[in-house]
């Protein structure tokens, strides 16, 4: 990366001048000089570029600021794994830097860190006992970490305290369930006091129920303590329910970082957009002009935040955003939160909002309805939340017609 | 829950950052571990000294061991500079007694070796001590600055001088593994039967050509084809249909017979040998090969059955069932099914049943007497008798022996050693 | 010390095989075939008496005998069966009539031996004879006895031998084929019973209703029957025999002889020394073993190691290679000429000294084994979670205490039994002491050797001085050693599995 696109990037004055740089969404790294206080972690430029020529991370600038909890997100092969061990140590960064405190750590080996490290496998010691599991770092660790005798069963109390481990401290890994393995995992990576607590995927060993339950232990933990925490998941729900702030990664490049919801609500690509959210945004690639998108045969007014728009782009809505007119009566029965704007159906195109779609198929969830919608070549997707005037699966047979508005508020465009 | 906060070098007042407490330079690291090596194998030299009575050599390798260990407990810590002084005199004092001592006029390669691993520690340690990077860190003169260079370069520096402390360590290995094979090459092709000097300094088939134009060469190869080949049929005939029991049935008596099973192989030939010959010799099976099959088939047995049993056990239930339920009995069941999906299996059963029977050499030493009916080790031991030692013969030979089962071995190691350990250790 | 226990006549057997004496030159002494002894009872160590008379001469210094299959003239073309040394007996005792290995009297009794078990004659003897062992049968054997100097040159020319010829006319017998029917009777009973055991246990099961493993009885009777004729059978024969008079000379009508057996062994010098080093070589194998095959694991098994596999290849190979091969290649080369005496610049005879012999003996059996206990812990250590490394590696946890308390504890339940089952097999090994030592240093007739382990010892005992029914005391010694190994072993496995 050059410089000037560095510092465009980082600009302080970018974020927050104008709406577009608001949808990308970067909180500035810290230009001018701030207190940095001793866990705040900064990825600068940080580039890993395996032997074989991957790229992994591809100049990742981020910045963790110190008792927050910042959630790493992406696909799998993204590169938010790797981001994780370059800060934990366990892989030479290529270019860059990474800081801790506001000291350069690239070269300090993993011990010098003071970090605490929950793995996906857990990488409880097998040999050793709950207790023996959490008093090893305290005990055998070089430098700070190692404490007295007195100081460690203190710390292991408290580390059992907090987690509820007393029954299981003079247990064996193997005799635990996954859930309390966890919980072990991350008692270990506590007792030692961390600067900053990684986490790589530890729920996804888990069953759902536990998964859940772990999910709201784990932010209530946060929550008690204010580790600041680097959690590593591709799981959208533990990003949006965990997180201070999420930071979405894909191949390599950061995409997005900011509060969960604005990620939701206003991606910064669509990128961003199709890997948050279920069923995922609709992306409609095709252009604008005076106000109408067109893709296809497909074209229908755009909103008027984005009627000022020109070219090529592609258009986004969420599922529930889209309103749902009722083919029979054409009366708007989903609307989208805030119902601005009512265009009279115009026969599905032209300068409405208004499509008018095939209905391709129909997924009843239960408390949602998922319709499969297609016009023109393009294929939408429109939920409708269930109500008490309007019960499940009332209308919209596959094979019939419905009316949608893709005009609201809510809806994007994206350039890339 | 804020910390302490710092200015943007990370750097506390007074206090040292945490590069500059974790900073030790790779060389003095390295040396921390290379040291204690270097004092064992001077050990081992000693040891090595004492075998061959030499005193003098002794001496010398003594005072290498605590001048080496002198210089590995004094290592520079960081502290204070007196101490890099006094591992650089220690240092000196080593190095200098191994260039000094030895009497340089006729030192054979061992000696070379032995005191290189003097000379090269010391030398090595004096070097690195007295290089500015580790000088200023000995003195705790290294800045915060220096100590993340410093880091930086230990990234770089440490793997490469431990990889290089693993390739000695191999190496060494290596060559002790290698000699007793480029050895026996150079008998194989050297004229006469000398045992020593030169290596490949002379060339001569004469050693190939009387082993392979030979007939006792190829008796004594029949024979072992014979035996391992028999042993091979009459050890898998027996042990398939006892495996596949163990493996799938639960009967009465399952748990005693493996029991025993696993118990039998714990005891040595030599248990038996003595009655084993009187039976043999009374049946008339002594210089026989029938008598070695057999008796090869039963030593070999228990871990044959072991082997297959765990083989057998990784073959999914599920399939079996299928096969029964698409109407085959349970002996087609094990013919069609069973028996094709551990086919790879039963063969390195085999393979190891024919190597055990290919390599024994007790029972084989004790039933045949009569110089026809030597297999291959008896043979090629009967080579070198106490007198008359055809040293180039027998190396031919081995070469010509060993080839084929070293082949086997190395591409089959995984199977072979996990057959072997799986009877035995998985219990 | 050996009883004696072997009278003259027993089994053995004469006949008329052709005999060609040779002697050469002035002051030979004359030889002359008087008998052609063959022992019958072990094929393999054929007995030729044969008796010299001689005038005594100052210059003969002992006799050498040379032996060959064909008529030779040169010494070149024989083998040295044996010597004699001519030296002042009077401090010297008469070794025991009873050897049953190389047999030699002198003036009609029992040679002299010295401290090596080396037979020798007074110089004023006139005659000695000796009872050949080690010969083909049924074949003419040529014999040469030979007088040599102080320097132990020959004092004849040992190019040009005048071949003289004996013959004995004592008529052939032979011995009636051993009756093979008791033998039969005991192996037929042995299947028989085994049979009935696995009826026993079919209808068992039948009673306890589990049909399905009906052929499960059958499957494993094969195996079973050949285990117990070739296995337990002789284990039970074998200890019916270590209380029985059995020897080479007397098969099949071995007389019980109470403990009396385990009295000579407990009697005779080296036992306690035998059993001991016995335990040194498996220990110091073991450890030997366990220690160096963990160090080349863990070496190997480092990250982005380069040449890994040709490494791995090369270590592999005192494994791949026959054994009885690479023990002979390193007593080939630790020969006083031969490749380590050259490479250390001396001329040491390494198996002359006991101390000096059982070390080599160590080292070499050390480096046929560590290839399989590295190969076993590569095994062990791939299977290790590398995330384990790596949460100790963040905790700051020193490479040393990784390998000290997550590496060694985590291979426990690898290195325990594979420990206890090196033991056995060292142990029970044979191969490498047979083909370096054959147990020598000698440290006296019918003494265990310095290298002699237990099992090489028995090997002795029962195929060189043809004892069988001690050998089979030792073996049942042996065997109760073993059964509690076994057991700890089991025990220990079975735990590991318990627990697993």
């Amino acid at each position: 990366m050059r410089c000037s696109e560095w510092w465009l990037q980082h600009s302080p004055f970018r974020g927050s001048q104008t709406r577009e740089a608001s949808l990308v969404g970067m909180v500035p790294t810290k230009v001018k000089k701030e207190r940095v206080y001793m866990s705040d972690v900064e990825f600068i430029g940080t580039t890993k570029i395996y032997d074989d020529g991957t790229v992994a991370l591809d100049s990742l600038d981020l910045t963790i600021r110190e008792g927050e909890f910042l959630v790493l997100l992406g696909p799998s092969g993204c590169g938010k794994s790797t981001a994780l061990r370059l800060l934990a140590g366990l892989e030479d960064i290529t270019r860059g830097e990474i800081r801790i405190g506001g000291s350069r750590v690239n070269d300090l080996p993993p011990g010098a860190r003071g970090l605490g490290m929950v793995f996906q496998s857990y990488a409880l010691y097998p040999h050793m006992t709950v207790r023996a599991n959490l008093a090893f770092g305290l005990r055998r660790g070089r430098g700070d970490a190692r404490v007295d005798a007195r100081e460690i069963s203190t710390r292991v109390e408290e580390a059992a305290e907090m987690l509820d481990l007393h029954k299981w401290l003079d247990k064996k890994p193997r005799e635990l369930s996954g859930g309390q393995q966890q919980r072990v995992a991350i008692g270990r990576a506590l007792v030692r006091r961390p600067k900053v607590l990684l986490m790589d995927e530890p729920l996804s060993n888990l069953d759902a129920k536990l998964r859940n339950r772990m999910r709201f232990e784990l932010r209530r933990l946060h929550e008690a303590h204010g580790t600041t925490t680097l959690y590593v998941t591709h799981d959208q729900v533990e990003a949006m329910t965990l997180a201070d702030r999420v930071a979405i990664l894909s191949e390599g490049k950061l995409q997005q970082s900011s509060k969960p919801l604005e990620a939701y609500h206003r991606p910064a690509n669509s990128f961003v957009a199709s890997f948050l959210g279920t069923p995922a945004m609709n992306l409609i690639e095709g252009a604008a002009k005076a106000g109408v998108f067109t893709a296809g045969e497909l074209s229908f007014a755009l909103p008027e935040h984005l009627a000022g728009r020109d070219g090529p782009g592609i258009f986004g809505i969420r599922p529930e955003d889209v309103r749902i007119i009722d083919s029979g009566d054409s009366s708007v029965v989903n609307d989208g939160g805030d119902g601005s704007v009512v265009n009279d159906g115009g026969g599905g195109g032209g300068n409405s909002g208004d499509v008018l779609c095939r209905v391709g198929g129909v997924e009843h969830l239960g408390s949602d309805t998922v319709y499969h919608l297609e016009a023109g070549g393009s294929w939408i997707r429109a939920l409708r939340r269930r109500s008490a005037d309007r019960p499940q699966g009332t209308d919209g047979e596959p094979g019939g017609e419905i009316r949608v508005n893709l005009a609201v508020p809510a809806a994007l465009i994206f350039e890339d | 829950m804020r910390g302490v906060a710092h200015d943007s070098s990370g750097r506390a007042a007074g206090k040292p950052t945490l590069a500059e407490r974790w900073y030790v330079p790779a060389e003095i690291s390295v040396l921390r571990v290379w040291l204690p090596f270097a004092v064992v194998v001077n050990v081992l030299i000693l040891g090595g000294e004492a075998l061959r009575g030499n005193v003098w050599g002794m001496s010398g390798t003594l005072s290498a061991v605590v001048l080496l260990n002198l210089l590995c407990m004094g290592l520079p810590d960081g502290a204070g500079r007196w101490r890099r002084t006094t591992s650089q005199i220690f240092a000196t004092v080593a190095l200098m007694h191994g260039v000094l001592f030895p009497s340089w006029r006729d030192v054979s390669l061992y000696d070379l070796w032995a005191v290189s691993w003097l000379i090269i520690p010391a030398g090595l340690s004096l070097y690195w001590l007295s290089t500015g990077l580790s000088g200023a860190w000995c003195a705790g003169a290294s800045d915060a600055r220096a100590a993340e260079l410093g880091l930086a370069r230990n990234r770089r520096l440490a793997p490469k001088l431990e990889a290089f402390g693993l390739h000695v360590f191999l190496l060494h290995a290596v060559a002790l593994v290698v000699a007793p094979v480029i050895w026996i090459f150079d008998v194989s092709i050297s004229p006469g039967n000398i045992l020593g000097g030169a290596i490949f300094d002379a060339f001569t088939l004469e050693h190939f050509r009387a082993v392979l134009g030979g007939e006792a060469f190829w008796l004594w190869t029949r024979n072992s084809l014979v035996v391992a080949f028999g042993t091979t049929l009459v050890g898998l005939l027996l042990a398939i249909p006892a495996g596949y029991a163990f493996s799938r049935y639960q009967f009465a008596g399952r748990k005693g017979a493996m029991f025993v099973f696993m118990l039998i192989q714990m005891f040595p030939g030599i248990i038996i040998l003595v009655p084993y010959f009187m039976v043999m010799k009374t049946l008339g099976l002594l210089n026989t090969s029938i008598g070695l099959i057999v008796a090869y088939s039963v030593t070999a047995l228990p871990l044959c059955v072991w082997m297959l049993k765990g083989f057998f056990d990784a073959v999914p239930r599920a399939l079996e069932e299928a096969a029964l339920l698409d109407g085959c009995n349970r002996v087609e069941v094990f013919f069609f099914v069973v028996l094709p999906l551990s086919l790879p299996a039963v063969a390195i059963t085999a393979l190891f049943s024919f190597l055990t029977a290919w390599n024994e050499f007790l029972l084989a030493l004790v039933f045949n007497t009569s110089n026809d009916a030597y297999t291959l080790p008896v043979g090629l031991a009967s080579m070198i008798p106490a007198t008359n030692q055809l040293w180039g013969d027998f190396a031919a030979a081995s070469i010509v022996v060993s080839i084929p089962v070293v082949i086997l071995f190395v591409l089959f190691q995984r199977s072979l050693i996990q057959g072997m350990s799986s009877g035995a250790v998985k219990g | 010390m050996v009883t004696p226990r072997r009278p003259e006549a027993g089994l053995t057997a004469w006949m008329p095989a052709a005999l060609l004496l040779c002697a050469a030159g002035i002051g030979v002494p004359d030889a002359k075939a008087q008998q052609v002894a063959v022992d019958d009872a072990a094929q393999a160590y054929r007995q030729i008496r044969i008796e010299v008379d001689y005038a005594p001469d100052e210059a003969v210094a002992g006799f050498e005998i040379w032996f060959a299959s064909q008529a030779f003239e040169s010494t070149g073309d024989a083998e040295l069966h044996s010597t004699i040394r001519v030296a002042d007996t009077s401090a010297l005792e008469r070794g025991p009539e009873d050897v049953v290995f190389d047999r030699c009297w002198s003036d009609g009794l029992p040679i002299h031996r010295d401290a090596a078990g080396s037979p020798v004659v007074n110089p004023d003897a006139t005659n000695w004879s000796c009872s050949l062992s080690g010969m083909t049968p049924g074949a003419g054997q040529w014999i040469a006895v030979v007088p040599v100097g102080a320097d132990g040159a020959p004092l004849v020319d040992t190019e040009s031998l005048q071949p003289v010829t004996g013959r004995t006319d004592v008529p052939d017998e032979r011995t009636p084929p051993p009756d093979t029917r008791p033998v039969l009777y005991a192996l037929s009973l042995v299947v028989l019973s085994t049979v009935v055991l696995l009826l026993f246990l079919r209808r068992q099961d039948a009673l306890q209703g589990r049909s399905k493993s009906r052929l499960a009885h059958i499957y494993v009777a094969p195996a079973l029957i050949a285990l117990a004729t070739l296995t337990f059978y002789p284990i039970f024969y074998g200890i019916w025999l270590a209380f029985t008079n059995a020897d080479q000379s007397r098969l099949g009508d071995e007389a019980w002889i109470g403990l009396a057996n385990f009295a000579t062994i407990f009697a005779g010098p080296g036992v306690w020394r035998v059993t001991l080093f016995t335990f040194v070589w498996a220990l110091s194998n073991v450890l030997a073993h366990v220690m160096l095959g963990l160090a080349l694991a863990v070496a190997l098994d480092r990250r982005g190691l380069r040449g890994r596999m040709a490494y791995r290849t090369i270590l592999l190979l005192p494994w791949a290679i026959p054994g009885y091969i690479s023990v002979l290649a390193w007593n080939g080369m630790l020969q006083p000429d031969g490749l380590v005496n050259g490479l250390l610049g001396t001329a040491i005879d390494f198996f002359d000294g006991a101390g000096s012999a059982r070390t080599v003996v160590i080292l070499v059996n050390i480096w046929l084994g560590v290839p399989f206990m590295m190969m076993v812990f590569s095994g062990a250590l791939q299977a290790l979670p590398a995330s384990m490394y790596e949460v100790a590696e963040i905790d700051g946890v020193s490479r040393w205490d990784q390998f000290r308390h997550l590496t060694l504890p985590n291979l426990k339940s690898t290195l325990v039994p594979v420990s206890l089952l090196g033991f056995i097999w060292t142990f029970n090994s044979f191969n490498t002491i047979y083909l370096l030592t054959r147990g020598n240093p000698y440290s006296g007739f019918g003494e265990p050797g310095a290298t002699d382990t237990l099992i090489t010892h028995v090997f002795a005992v029962a195929f060189e001085y043809g004892q069988y029914g001690v050998a089979a005391a030792w073996s049942v010694l042996i065997f109760l050693v073993l059964i509690g190994f076994s057991w700890a072993y089991l025990k220990r496995t079975r735990a590991m599995e318990a627990v697993a």
